[in-house]
């Protein structure tokens, strides 16, 4: 570990809250660090793995900075360029990672850190309910909807099964809760409305923060006046998703719980309900179990009878095998011992990303 | 049916029902049945008897001994399930039920099977089930009249109609050692053999099989013992068909550790369905020794 820049916590919090106030700069050329202008941002990241084991395998950092126990100032040189970002490994399932680097980079270098095959990082997924949840945290300054079947699906399939090929629309200022319930209002396209961001500002004992909060678990922090009204803020969005990330890892592990002579089956698989029925249930599989972004998932497709499909796959994220049932109306999504809950989630929210917004998760609460 | 064997299908069913799916008839778990798969013998006076799945209600202190049929029953096993009779005390002490007294503990034997065993030589101290499925009407499940369970609660559920929207679940227990489950094996062990290689680099043949099946541990010795030779055979197989691009043995192993070689497995992708294809057809035309690789 090189030359340490901050030899506390409180320092990397002073720093951020500077930024926040926007009069980081003097502090920064103390430190002789150049962020620029770039706002702060912070990624939650669902690991399996300890930080020895991301220094270990991840060859993008370039030096490291102990600031505490659990904090960590990360130098990456990666093919997206060079720069510095904060490591929190607080919280061993979440960590959070702080950068004032600019967005591009950022968002560059989450994704390449994750993106390992086998790397034991995930991100968070939120689905579309729980990112509206988080409107109800302060006052609603803005949305981003963001829907992608065509990213995933070819031209064809979208003409003949879906309504939209893509939909986006970012609106922000006093009229963007009018036009977001004009949308949800709207019977076409209610079903399209995939809440990919959403923006508030909360306010709590005389302090505030701007947030813009995506489903993917990263905050861009645009003002604000108390960083640990922020910190907090991030934790509270953590808490309701672990809530949900514990309800799926307590009940819908399937696996076997040895007894005296015998084994206990144990768990339930997960379930998606669509909202419309999926025709062809074959092509849907091939696009969504092909090993490649958005979704990672390579498996093989066997159908079982008219209209009744599985998969046997593995998770290419990390390594988890899977199994999924499906319908026309359904899937029966089944993880087995050891696998990480988060896997339900992603497939989950890419599932209502890039193609049915309204599907719905059922699963029990832990 | 599926591309598995009627008892690893009936295996799945038994294991569904006790479950609470929304998508499927969870009719058992609503009378608080657990499934437990068993795999030492119960001794009971001079006998010994191996059901494959016992289900134990502990509030209702019901215990139901099942055995999965095909479409014979043999005369010497039914002499010996029926020794059960008033030693429900058997189950308890030899650790197969737990969470119910002696004195209340209630038990009976079930045959199931895909077949009418009613037309079968068996006395009606058993309960007998009969698993039908058709793509149209669904999956049901019936207690056979003459044939039925003794325990009120449970007889008044039958039959068991799933509707054809609710099809069986069949990825609890995904195979066994049955000649029709082959395509589920070669299935199950290229899906860990890609999770292991993900996840650990290196992996042995025996991790891989223990890995493919969720109820390794309730297989008998022999079967195990079976299971490991097959996926070792399955190994080079898919190694032959080109899975050679991703792993390779270890010298020196015998063929019983393997390595990842590739930086990436993705690929495997675009062959997945020849390498099942290919290796399911394959594998009942070669022996170990056939195959040409460094062992």
């Amino acid at each position: 570990m090189s030359t340490v820049p901050f030899s506390s916590r409180r320092e990397v919090l002073d720093l951020f809250q500077a930024r926040l106030e926007n009069t980081h700069q003097s502090l920064l050329e103390d430190l002789e660090l150049e962020f620029g202008q770039n706002m702060l941002k912070t990624y939650l990241i669902e690991t399996n793995i300890t930080v020895d084991e991301l220094l270990d395998s991840y060859d993008a950092i370039d030096g490291v900075n102990e600031v505490d126990a659990d904090l960590y100032f990360l130098h990456l040189v990666g093919d997206y360029g060079t720069g510095g970002v904060f490591l929190d490994t607080l919280d061993k399932r979440f960590w959070a990672l702080y950068s004032m680097e600019d967005s591009k980079f950022t968002g560059q270098a989450v994704s390449d850190m994750l993106a390992r095959e086998g790397s034991g990082l995930d991100r968070m997924w939120l689905p579309g309910d729980h990112v509206e949840s988080i409107a109800d945290m302060g006052d609603f300054e803005g949305i981003g909807l963001t829907y992608d079947a065509d990213d995933v699906f070819p031209e064809e399939f979208i003409q003949e099964h879906l309504l939209f090929g893509d939909l986006s629309v970012n609106t922000s200022g006093h009229g963007a809760s009018r036009l977001y319930s004009l949308l949800k209002d709207s019977d076409d396209i209610e079903k399209f409305l995939s809440l990919s961001n959403v923006q508030i500002r909360r306010e709590v004992g005389g302090e505030f923060v701007r947030e813009r909060v995506t489903n993917e678990g990263a905050f861009t922090t645009r003002s604000g006046s108390n960083i640990e009204l922020h910190i907090e803020t991030v934790n509270q969005i953590k808490q309701e998703y672990k809530k949900t990330l514990d309800g799926i890892e307590a009940n819908h592990i399937v696996g076997s719980n040895p007894q005296e002579t015998s084994v206990r089956a144990e768990g339930t698989p997960a379930v998606i309900e669509f909202s419309e029925a999926v025709d062809d249930i074959e092509i849907f599989l091939k696009h969504v179990v092909d090993a490649r972004d958005p979704f990672r998932l390579w498996g093989h497709i066997d159908r079982l009878q008219e209209g009744y499909y599985k998969v046997d796959g593995v998770d290419m994220h990390n390594g988890d095998k899977f199994s999924m049932e499906m319908t026309n109306d359904w899937i029966r999504l089944y993880l087995y011992e050891g696998a990480c809950g988060n896997t339900v989630l992603r497939i989950f929210t890419n599932l209502q990303h890039y193609y049915d917004p309204s599907a719905r998760l059922v699963i029990d609460d832990v | 049916m599926y591309d598995l064997s009627d008892h690893t299908v009936q295996m799945n069913a038994w294991i569904a029902l006790t479950r609470s799916d929304p998508t499927f008839s969870h009719t058992l778990a609503e009378l608080d049945y657990e499934c437990d798969i068993v795999e030492p013998p119960i001794f009971i006076s001079d006998h010994d008897v191996r059901p494959d799945v016992v289900l134990t209600s502990p509030p209702q202190s019901h215990s139901l001994l099942v055995d999965c049929k095909s479409s014979t029953v043999e005369e010497d096993q039914l002499e010996r399930y029926q020794s059960l009779g008033g030693r429900e005390d058997a189950l308890i002490s030899q650790g197969v039920v737990s969470d119910v007294t002696v004195e209340n503990l209630n038990a009976e034997v079930t045959l199931s099977s895909f077949e009418d065993l009613s037309k079968r030589d068996i006395p009606s101290v058993f309960a007998l089930v009969q698993f039908q499925h058709d793509p149209g009407s669904g999956f049901s499940v019936w207690n056979l009249g003459g044939y039925e369970f003794e325990f009120e609660p449970l007889r008044d559920v039958f039959p068991i109609n799933g509707a054809p929207s609710e099809p069986l679940p069949v990825s609890y227990y995904p195979y066994d050692i049955y000649e029709e489950d082959r395509r589920s094996f070669v299935r199950h062990v290229l899906q860990s053999v890609i999770s292991l290689a993900v996840k650990e680099g290196k992996f042995s043949a025996k991790a891989v099989v223990q890995d493919s099946h969720r109820y390794w541990e309730a297989l008998s010795n022999q079967k195990q013992e079976e299971l490991v030779r097959r996926a070792k055979q399955t190994i080079y197989e898919l190694y032959e068909a080109g899975l050679d691009d991703h792993i390779e043995v270890i010298a020196g192993t015998d063929g019983a550790e393997w390595k990842r070689i590739s930086k990436g497995i993705q690929a495997v992708n675009d062959k997945t369905d020849y390498y099942v294809d290919r290796v399911t057809e394959a594998l009942d035309q070669k022996t170990l020794g056939d195959y040409d690789v460094d062992l």
